[in-house]
């Protein structure tokens, strides 16, 4: 049997959409407005297309500017104390002692915090800013510890630590690329520390792997479970999330549906996620969510 | 008994807490923790990691106690002793086990038994360091009924909620009063609902639901919202985030909410229900107990037993309350 | 402009303010019994929703001397109301086992008393500033209290200024004795009747005009006051003291025992009398009329043109005007503006549009088959061939009437084709009065829609329905009415309607569902047992989904059931305690035993899962059929575990359904 709506989730789509639509006039979800959601939902017109969305709506992981907020104080206020505190990089008393250090806004200060970006020079609105930005909004975080990472090769002699800033570590390889070009493996003497709001466990595995002097501290990790075409741990070839269709129909679905409206099918690589962020949306997340065509509305911004 | 003059409650500003530490922290770094004076545990046979923790709570104390909270008879009991909770007695407790550090295993003793320690310890003239051990679960318990489609019961977690008040967090609301309730919220829908319909517009004026975000794990958080999405529905709530595991995160929320009481032409009272997670519950014992006037609404579950399995990892807490 | 669904949002007593005389609509029945007339205490029995603590506070100082109402008159300083709400979280601490002695009932009472005050004093002060009062501006001042209240209160002044002052010290001085006990001087208690009573003589020896001042006292949700903080209530109403009335209110079923701190009990008609508002709320169409006006009164207060001319909203809030909002043109209109607002379509319509539509049609005709092999008639008639447009209300129940043991499915397809081909008739086995389409007409509908979940069942739909469904609950009424009116008009306001404002069937029939669904959901929290009591009206429900299910129909729409007295006593105490919760919270109601039958057993009664329920169930609001359920049936259904369950359902749904049975011996006629 092709893709199909089972019995028991005949009135998934209503009952999704009106909680999503709460959550939108609540603002708890903000940066995305009624209409956006409506003009999305518009896309899909037949009953399987209906549940599709229902589905993905369903378990999208939006993280709306407060979320982030709230992300970044877990950082400050405790993964990255904890991990200056075993780099023997900690003296302070307390965590809010750590925190006025940093607001000082003293260059002597042996933290810098670089947002990481796609390429060298002319990358603004690029995610790794846009991240940075948040950052000393919500922390207050000064320009005197913030750097661009075209300085990272004029470091004063004092600087013992760089954090690098980012929303997402997919798979990896943008943050290889961004080691590479800027030549990170050879910085000895410096910790070197990456902390994206949310990271895939295949990127971590693999930055693990080819750039061991590196430690990832993810505020949030996902896996493979959170990839939106995941078979179910109990039957092989099915679909997890709703333990009817199987994998193989499901992303047939989408790919056709894909096609014909002019918007990127699934790829072998693709990680297939449900992710937003407010300000942008990682472009491993499925791409049902932020193509836009003649034929498509958008739902997140990309 | 001699009466013994009471200690006035400190204005907000005199109250300091310092959150020294939040770690991830793995066995060997607990190993490498300095010992404290006392540890405190609550019951160890719930589940894996009740075992686990008060296993390894015990062995950073060079004494260790039991703790106990009865509700019904608003009695703490630590060790062999029984103290009531007022005032008074836990002052006497503050000094019949006078110590330097203490350390409370979160895991197993719930926010009463945590509020209250922490509210004896303040009547002391050095109170002690304070460190918490907490232990997160590998999964919690789905319900096996095949009837959970109604949210919020996908979880069956607790056997029974009872509505007992901890004497020193609940003092006298008066018809001039009007509250602003701020709840922590996690999968169990309903505890705040039964909080909401029991005052059922009489001092309640203003609510506000703590979600926990980031969450322990990632796609939680759909968990707690569906489990709550009735709540949300009908009622004027505001709505903030607070890292799961962040106590400090609870404890700065708690004392933003309280500035803006003086401020604030709608309310005067501060009312915290902590049913979240138990890192947001230290966070607000802290509050509670150091501030004195904020009252608490708390349904005291009764744990089930085996409600999570595994141990995922754990978490290490300091606080010096001087 | 506020949104038209929003209007009915504030369902909660929620911020509730002193105030509500602009709120509080009179009920029809405030013409038929005098309410607190006289002196003599009043218990006010209403469950959550249906306007109790409103009902309450329509009577006290806030809403009397409303600067809102025109004139007031000063015979409303004979009985000033009260109110009075325990906080229970504080309440729970006066007990001996916290206090460490036996003086909970004292300080009970002298906390009630010190809260008294405190509303006496708004009162006074309410006065004072009044501009309204028929009788002139009367200043309260300078009144010099008496030496009885200040030796009692310690009164630095005889004045109310210092009375207001003192109550605010007196309430944080036992604030910290309660929460302290043994470490603080014990107050000096007092107790209400005295205090009050010297208040108001002190009153009235200031001024002609107070001469007569008296007080009552409102004590609401009387059931959540401790065991010993009730015989302090209770004794007050045993024995009545001089300008001081004291009433309480508390839920049905929620407190049974009045006992004083003596030996005596509160009996009824003696010491108290009861008004209960659900019950008279549902008199005579009254509800339908009270949720018409209620229903008017929001749109108006949404900013919406209200097309009808009879209803005036400011006539609402003034027991005065009830003669006129009695006549019964003016209680048709506004029954029928809000019907044109929430349409419905009779029965024999729905029938008629079930043969119009394809999955609905289906439906018939799978009945009509099955009933065929059931009577082993499938090789000699067509099922499709036994539906016909003209007599569609027939071709609906005729699947059911197929397929009853009974019946013999020769003579029962004669008689259909007979009326296919004669037209109905007065007489005819269908169509005459109490003939199978009156009997079955309704539960065969019932039976379709249920098996059909995606289509929305427009037997939910209409005023009429809403109403039936939600009675005696005004709370149930405006959330099916906000749901409503988000489904078909989103978040528009009245300016952004073009077009009268009208609910089509199909978004009636889904908001009845949501609600349904949302207000079951709710039970969990309904009491401290409110899991167990989910399980149980999800049981009991099911077991009338199942019964719904039935093909046969035989006995159609049974949603309630009845039980032994004598049987109710048999009862383990868990169940006893789970159905004394499911009355207390509006699961179940207890009925007064269904009119149409010939003799009323005083040794059974009935008890209905609340019609709110329903449409969860896809099941009938109609109160038609039921069953008798024995205690160890009941206490199984309370108790037991799902398996248990399980076969009781079997037992009790199965063996009166024929078909089983029937089939495995074969054609029967």
């Amino acid at each position: 049997m092709s893709f199909h709506v089972p019995e028991k989730n005949s009135s998934l789509f209503s009952e999704v959409q009106q909680r999503f639509r709460m959550l939108l006039k609540k603002r708890i979800i903000t940066g995305i407005d009624e209409e956006t959601l409506d003009c999305w939902l518009a896309n899909f017109k037949t009953e399987e297309e209906r549940y599709f969305a229902a589905c993905v709506l369903g378990r999208l992981i939006f993280r709306s500017k407060n979320m982030i907020d709230s992300s970044i104080d877990q950082l400050l206020n405790c993964m990255l104390p904890t991990y200056l505190r075993q780099k023997g990089l900690y003296p302070y008393d307390d965590i809010d002692s750590f925190l006025s250090s940093i607001r000082q806004d003293d260059p002597s200060h042996f933290i810098r915090f670089v947002g990481v970006d796609g390429s060298k020079q002319n990358d603004t609105g690029k995610s790794g800013v846009v991240v940075i930005r948040h950052y000393k909004r919500r922390a207050k975080i000064p320009k005197s510890v913030t750097i661009r990472p075209d300085a990272l090769n004029e470091l004063p002699e004092h600087v013992k630590c760089i954090v690098f800033l980012d929303d997402m570590l997919g798979t990896g390889k943008q943050f290889e690329t961004f080691a590479k070009t800027h030549a990170l493996a050879e910085k000895s003497g410096l910790q070197i520390v990456y902390c994206p709001l949310v990271a895939f466990q295949d990127g971590l595995d693999k930055l693990g792997k080819s750039c061991p002097w590196l430690t990832v501290l993810p505020i949030e990790t996902l896996n493979e479970r959170h990839q939106f075409f995941c078979e179910s741990a109990q039957t092989p070839g099915v679909w997890a999330v709703d333990g009817v269709n199987t994998v193989l129909d499901t992303r047939g679905f989408y790919d056709r549906l894909a096609t014909k409206r002019g918007i990127p099918k699934t790829t072998r690589h693709g990680l297939d996620l449900l992710l937003g962020f407010e300000d942008s949306t990682p472009n491993n997340s499925l791409s049902v969510l932020w193509a836009s065509s003649d034929d498509w509305a958008n739902l997140l911004m990309r | 008994m001699m009466k013994k003059p009471l200690k006035k409650p400190a204005l907000c500003s005199e109250v300091i807490v310092r959150f020294i530490r939040q770690d991830l922290i793995t066995e060997q770094e607990l190993t490498q923790l300095p010992l404290m004076d006392i540890a405190f545990t609550g019951a160890d046979d719930l589940d894996d990691r009740s075992a686990y923790s008060v296993e390894r709570t015990t062995r950073l104390g060079e004494k260790s106690f039991r703790v106990c909270y009865h509700p019904e008879s608003f009695c703490l009991e630590v060790g062999d002793k029984k103290y009531r909770a007022n005032g008074g007695e836990l002052e006497d407790l503050s000094r019949d086990f006078a110590a330097g550090s203490i350390v409370i295993d979160a895991t197993t003793l719930d926010f009463s038994e945590i509020a209250l320690l922490i509210y004896a310890y303040s009547f002391c003239q050095k109170s002690p360091r304070i460190g918490f051990l907490y232990v997160e679960p590998v999964e919690y318990v789905r319900r096996s009924h095949e009837d959970s489609a109604v949210n919020g019961m996908a979880f069956d977690l607790s056997s029974g909620f009872v509505q007992h008040s901890i004497p020193p967090f609940v003092g006298m609301l008066g018809n001039k009063d009007s509250v602003h309730l701020v709840a922590f919220l996690g999968f169990e829908g309903g505890r705040l609902t039964r909080v909401l319909n029991a005052d059922d517009g009489q001092f309640i004026r203003k609510v506000t639901i703590v979600f926990g975000i980031p969450p322990f794990q990632a796609s939680w958080d759909l968990e707690a919202l569906m489990a709550n999405s009735r709540l949300l529905e009908t009622s004027e709530v505001g709505v903030k985030f607070c890292g799961a595991n962040n106590p400090k995160a609870a404890y700065e929320l708690l004392e933003k909410a309280h500035a803006a009481l003086s401020g604030s032409s709608e309310c005067n009272r501060l009312t915290v229900s902590p049913f979240g997670t138990k890192p947001m519950a230290i966070g607000a014992a802290l509050f509670c107990a150091m501030q004195k006037r904020p009252r608490v609404v708390f349904d005291h579950p009764r744990r089930k037993k085996g409600r999570t399995t595994g141990v995922h990892c754990v978490h290490w807490y300091e606080v010096d309350i001087n | 402009m506020p949104a038209i669904a929003d209007a009915f949002l504030k369902n909660r007593a929620d911020n509730l303010p002193p105030d509500v005389s602009q709120e509080f609509i009179v009920p029809p029945f405030f013409q038929q019994i005098s309410i607190f007339k006289d002196s003599k205490s009043v218990r006010v029995l209403g469950g959550r929703g249906c306007g109790k603590t409103m009902f309450l506070r329509y009577f006290c100082h806030g809403s009397t001397f409303s600067s809102h109402r025109p004139q007031i008159a000063d015979d409303e300083f004979s009985h000033i109301g009260l109110y009075f709400r325990p906080d229970t979280g504080f309440c729970s601490l006066i007990t001996p086992e916290w206090l460490g002695n036996q003086q909970d009932g004292v300080a009970f009472s002298h906390y009630l008393t010190l809260c008294l005050l405190a509303e006496v004093s708004q009162a006074l002060v309410n006065i004072n500033n009044a501009d309204n009062l028929a009788g002139g501006p009367l200043s309260l001042s300078d009144i010099k209290l008496g030496p009885k209240l200040v030796k009692l209160l310690q009164l630095t002044e005889p004045t109310v200024e210092s009375l207001a002052a003192v109550v605010d010290e007196r309430l944080a001085e036992l604030d910290l004795w309660v929460r302290n006990p043994g470490r603080c001087d014990t107050p000096m208690f007092v107790h209400f009747t005295t205090i009050i009573t010297a208040l108001a003589d002190d009153l009235a020896k200031h001024a002609p005009r107070l001469k007569s001042v008296a007080f009552r006292v409102f004590i609401d949700e009387f059931e959540n006051l401790l065991p010993r903080h009730r015989e302090i209530v209770c004794d007050a109403i045993k024995h009545p003291s001089p300008r001081l009335a004291v009433h309480i209110a508390h839920k049905r079923e929620a407190v049974t025992d009045f006992k004083t701190s003596g030996e005596e009990r509160i009996v009824e008609v003696h010491d108290i009398r009861t008004i209960d508002i659900e019950g008279l709320l549902v008199n005579d169409n009254d509800f339908e009329v009270m949720a018409a006006e209620l229903f008017l009164f929001r749109l108006r207060q949404a900013d919406v043109t209200v097309p009808c001319p009879a209803f005036k909203p400011e006539l609402l809030h003034d027991v005065a005007h009830l003669p006129y909002r009695s006549t019964p043109s003016y209680r048709q209109d506004v029954v029928a503006c809000t019907k044109q607002i929430f349409p419905e379509m009779r029965a024999p319509e729905i029938a008629r549009v079930a043969l119009e539509d394809p999955a609905l049609r289906r439906r018939v005709v799978e009945m009509i088959k099955k009933g065929l092999e059931f009577q082993g008639l499938d090789g000699v008639f067509n099922a499709e061939e036994l539906i016909s447009e003209s007599v569609p209300e027939a071709s609906v129940v005729l699947g059911a009437i197929l397929n009853r043991k009974s019946q013999s499915g020769k003579e029962a397809v004669r008689l259909f084709q007979e009326v296919v081909d004669k037209g109905r008739s007065k007489n005819d086995a269908f169509y005459k009065t109490g003939g199978w389409v009156d009997n079955n007409l309704y539960g065969c509908l019932f039976h379709l829609y249920a098996g059909l979940t995606r289509r929305p069942n427009i037997l939910y739909a209409g005023f009429s329905r809403f109403c039936k469904i939600a009675a005696p609950n005004l709370r149930f009424f405006q959330e099916l009415c906000h749901n409503a009116l988000l489904q078909a008009y989103q978040r528009r306001s009245a300016d952004e309607i073009d077009g009268a404002l009208c609910i089509d069937l199909n978004t009636q029939a889904a908001a009845a569902v949501h609600v349904s669904d949302a207000m079951f959901e709710d039970v969990v929290q309904l009491g401290p047992h409110g899991d167990r009591l989910l399980d149980f009206a999800r049981r009991l429900g099911g077991l009338f989904e199942k019964y719904n299910k039935r093909r046969s129909q035989s006995e159609p729409e049974i949603n309630h059931f009845s039980i032994n007295r004598a049987d109710t006593a048999q009862l383990s105490d868990a169940a006893q305690v789970i159905l004394r919760e499911a009355k207390i919270w509006s699961v179940l109601a207890e009925s007064k035993g269904t009119k149409d039958k010939a003799e009323y057993d005083v040794t059974q009664y009935e008890l209905v899962l609340n019609p709110i329920y329903a449409p969860h169930f896809r099941i009938s609001y109609r109160k038609r059929r039921k069953i008798t359920l024995t205690a160890s049936q009941l206490d199984i259904m309370l108790t037991h575990t799902d398996s248990q369950f399980d076969s009781l359902v079997r037992q009790l749904v199965d063996s009166q359904d024929d078909e089983e049975t029937a089939k495995k011996t074969g054609s029967l006629f």
